[in-house]
């Protein structure tokens, strides 16, 4: 292992992150730890709730939190892919010259908010593809390299369906996390309300930088994962796969695609941040079980008995999550 | 997190690595031999269930048959062998380091430290990394109690036992005897009795059989000996026994078909059909003896004067008494080849007539037992369980010819209609007319009674057919006695001494006489249909 698991320093460090993100966000931890856990992971996650729960204020309070560039993009269906790309513009020099010059896009950041991202149309929204896989950006004949980090934080609205246009597989296949926004509880409602209704709301004040950002990454990949839990990682995702000999049973009858490889890495290099979070160097199976839902929900297509009759992709991962034995042959204890 | 885990120059702190490396060893050391001993354990309980349920049946089968081994010896030897099986597989299967340590993580939640640890300390051989591991292993906390992670306790074979063992112990102290009771009720005494009869006789039968060297008869007398032991068993009821019998009475006289036509092949002759007189009558000399002697030179004059003596027996084999003479000559002049040829075919024919007379008996044996049970039945036939071949016999006028027929019945419906009839009788009344007319049986004149020729033999020689007789019921007329003037008398005699008539027709001649004594031209009311050269 090259390099140095400092894992307390890490936690500490991310403890204070997140002290700086419940200065502002109440509750929402399960999101703020998924966000998080693709910030270490070099992922990107598609935050989807309905209005009002506060996703956009996260993403900000988080970019207040990080000493990261951050820009926002409120997609519309008049959203060009130059308007995030950036274009080329013609410049006229002192001496009268013409000349193109690039003028990068809002995507030429590190922390990107991708708001209502699925109100652009498929093609604007392709437009970020290569930036979230390859962290370049093409113009022309001229690629652009990203910042490093590099991280597309988007949110869409699932109940509106009037005037959106719902991403792409291969969109959606991009981000590592599908993290759903719910609704708070009681206790959580009466803090928002001292909160957003009372004094101003306290500064956030920026305690990583982009360096311990790559550092923590590194670390975060220097988790190790024995061959038994691999196994059973994989054994889980075969299970969503319909035509496998583990898929379970509602697997075979409502799905129509399982989980890509992609899905598996998602899977695995979230388990690994989240066993990090933990204090831990290796994977446990829990950390697998955690990270499923959040990793596969949005890669896991259902068919059409199952969009008919409304089977929710979150009991079917429950399902594969419990029915998948961590031993092969025995069930998962 | 304690100070030393926190410290800037060690991620985490908790004693040497190396110390740790060793902790975790022998952590999943302890943690091997506990889960070996539960194996052990398991498969011991396993075993004991195995060894209960076995002990539990034979002691069931001791108690039901009779057995040599006592029944608790039985059940002790029954789960000693099974525990100590239990234990042998238990101790083959020795469990997997990883899988252990695997285990251990998940009963004591240990979040897959100490596996992980493990695989990389020993697979992997990575040893920086390996004791990372192994101290973060030890700091979340090694089982310190490998019992803890891998118990001794009764597993599910275990807690099935006691049923088990209950069940033994019912077994064992039950009474069984009401498994034995219907079969006590179910025992027909009659059969039990004719049973024993006709193993008596088989066993003297196979005793003759082996002492005269008769391979058939030995082969039926053992089937008889055996069909009379499960009849004095009770292992057949009287429907069942009755069947037995037919069908024993069928293979006795196919035996003796094949005996007779063997006995035909050798060219010495056709056997002739009768009654009585199935063979010719038993030779005074033992002719293998003379054949054994010839070959030794031994033959002398008392053999020969027996030789001449029995030559009209000699003759009815199809030998005359030139060739007799001409073969003596020869013995005297030193060729013995003409005398030991006409020696071997007395022989085979002094074997056939002994098979003959033993089948014979054997069958005879048979339909009296049949005849026995059937009259001890016809009286619940009627409601219970009717035997129409039996009630048919009423139908025959002769004690043999009834059983036969109900035989011939029997056996023409069970080999349907390609092979009716493989005998026949020289006397019966109409029934046995019809019988004839099925019989591919056709018949022959010959010298000394009528020749009959098999299926199998048709066209290719003759065949004598004889029949066995079982004696007429008690009090029951078996032939119609008909009155008859006495002045016919003697010419109906003669006229069916002489005549080969078929059975069916002699009564008709009786009748025919009758009418003519009465001074009726007319011949009777259930004539048979007329066929060419009857009266």
């Amino acid at each position: 292992m090259s390099a140095e698991p400092r894992v307390e320093q890490v936690r500490e460090r991310l403890d204070a992150l997140r002290r700086q993100i419940q200065r502002r966000i109440v509750g929402h931890h399960n999101l703020v730890d998924g966000i998080l856990a693709c910030l270490l992971s070099s992922g990107h996650a598609l935050l989807e709730g309905v209005p009002g729960l506060g996703k956009t204020l996260l993403v900000k309070t988080l970019s207040d939190a990080l000493h990261l560039e951050f820009a926002r993009i409120q997609f519309t269906p008049d959203l060009m892919p130059a308007d995030i790309t950036g274009t080329q513009v013609v410049l006229q020099d002192d001496a009268g010259h013409r000349h193109f010059q690039f003028q990068p896009g809002p995507v030429f950041t590190q922390l990107l908010l991708a708001d209502e991202i699925n109100r652009a149309t498929p093609k604007t929204q392709s437009a970020l593809l290569e930036a979230m896989e390859e962290k370049r950006v093409t113009v022309g004949r001229t690629g652009h390299a990203l910042q490093e980090p590099f991280m597309v934080l988007a949110t869409q609205n699932p109940i509106e369906m009037e005037g959106t246009y719902p991403l792409p597989e291969a969109q959606l296949d991009r981000f590592m996390l599908k993290l759903n926004a719910t609704y708070p509880d009681a206790g959580e409602l009466s803090q928002i309300i001292d909160r957003a209704t009372g004094a101003p709301m306290p500064p956030v004040e920026p305690v990583l930088s982009a360096g311990e950002l790559m550092e923590f990454r590194e670390l975060v990949r220097s988790v190790v994962i024995a061959g038994h839990v691999k196994d059973y990682a994989i054994r889980m995702v075969l299970a969503t796969h319909p035509g496998n000999a583990e898929a379970t049973a509602m697997v075979r009858r409502y799905v129509r695609l399982g989980a890509s490889p992609r899905g598996l890495l998602a899977v695995v290099l979230a388990a690994k941040a989240l066993a990090l979070f933990a204090g831990r160097i290796n994977v446990s199976f829990d950390d697998l079980a955690a990270a499923a839902p959040a990793a596969l929900r949005h890669r896991i297509l259902l068919n059409f008995e199952g969009e008919a009759e409304g089977v929710d992709v979150e009991t079917l991962i429950a399902e594969v999550v419990r029915e998948t034995p961590t031993v092969p042959g025995e069930a998962r204890a | 997190m304690s100070q030393a885990a926190s410290a800037p120059s060690l991620w985490i702190q908790h004693g040497s690595p190396r110390s740790a490396r060793e902790r975790l060893s022998k952590a999943v050391t302890a943690l091997i031999r506990a889960r070996r001993l539960q194996v052990l354990v398991d498969h011991a309980f396993g075993g004991l269930l195995v060894g209960l349920a076995l002990a539990t049946l034979a002691v069931l089968v001791a108690r039901l048959l009779p057995a040599p081994v006592p029944s608790w010896q039985l059940a002790g030897t029954a789960v000693s062998v099974a525990i100590a099986v239990g234990l042998l597989v238990g101790w083959w299967r020795r469990p997997d380091a990883l899988e252990v340590a695997i285990r251990a993580d998940l009963t004591l939640k240990l979040k897959q430290c100490l596996s992980t640890a493990w695989e990389f300390m020993t697979i992997h051989g990575d040893d920086e990394l390996a004791e990372r591991l192994a101290v973060q292993a030890v700091k979340v906390g090694l089982p310190v109690r490998p019992e803890m992670v891998f118990p001794l306790q009764v597993n599910r074979w275990g807690r099935l036992a006691p049923l088990a063992a209950t069940a033994l112990l019912l077994v064992s102290v039950l009474d069984l005897d009401w498994i034995h009771a219907p079969a006590a009720h179910e025992v027909d005494e009659q059969v039990v009795s004719e049973g024993q009869r006709l193993g008596a006789f088989g066993r003297a039968m196979q005793t003759r059989a082996r002492r005269d060297e008769l391979p058939r008869s030995a082969n039926q007398a053992a089937q008889l000996e055996r069909l009379g032991s499960r009849m004095e068993g009770g292992a057949l009821s009287r429907g069942e026994a009755l069947m037995e019998l037919q069908r024993m009475g069928e293979a006795l006289e196919a035996d003796r078909m094949q005996v007779l036509a063997e006995a035909n092949r050798t060219n010495i002759g056709p056997l002739h059909a009768g009654r009585e007189k199935s063979l010719p009558a038993a030779p005074r000399l033992d002719p293998a003896a003379l054949l054994a002697r010839t070959r030794r030179g031994a033959l002398d004059s008392n053999d020969i004067q027996a030789l001449v003596e029995n030559l009209n027996d000699r003759e009815r084999s199809g030998i005359s008494r030139r060739e007799l003479e001409e073969a003596l000559k020869r013995h005297q002049a030193g060729d013995n080849e003409g005398l030991e040829k006409m020696l071997e075919k007395l022989a085979q024919i002094d074997r056939a007539r002994k098979e003959d007379k033993e089948l014979g008996s054997a069958r005879e044996q048979v339909l009296s037992a049949r005849a026995n049970l059937g009259e001890s039945l016809s009286g619940e036939n009627a409601r219970r369980n009717p035997i129409p071949d039996l009630d048919a016999m009423d139908d025959l006028d002769e004690g043999s010819g009834r059983s036969d027929l109900a035989a011939n019945k029997a056996g023409r419906r069970a080999r349907g209609p390609e092979n009716k009839g493989t005998r026949a009788g020289s006397r019966g009344d109409s029934s046995i007319a019809l019988e004839r007319q099925d019989s591919p049986l056709s018949p022959d004149s010959g010298t000394s009674g009528a020749v009959l020729t098999p299926p199998s033999q048709a066209g290719k020689g003759e065949v004598f057919m004889s029949q066995a007789r079982v004696p007429p019921r008690p009090g029951r007329p078996s032939v119609e006695n008909l009155p008859m003037s006495s002045e016919f008398v003697p010419q109906v005699e003669e006229v069916l001494a002489k005549d080969q008539y078929p059975i069916h027709y002699k009564e008709f001649v009786r009748r025919y006489f009758l009418n003519l004594s009465q001074g009726q031209a007319q011949a009777p009311q259930d004539q048979p249909p007329a066929k060419k050269g009857t009266p």
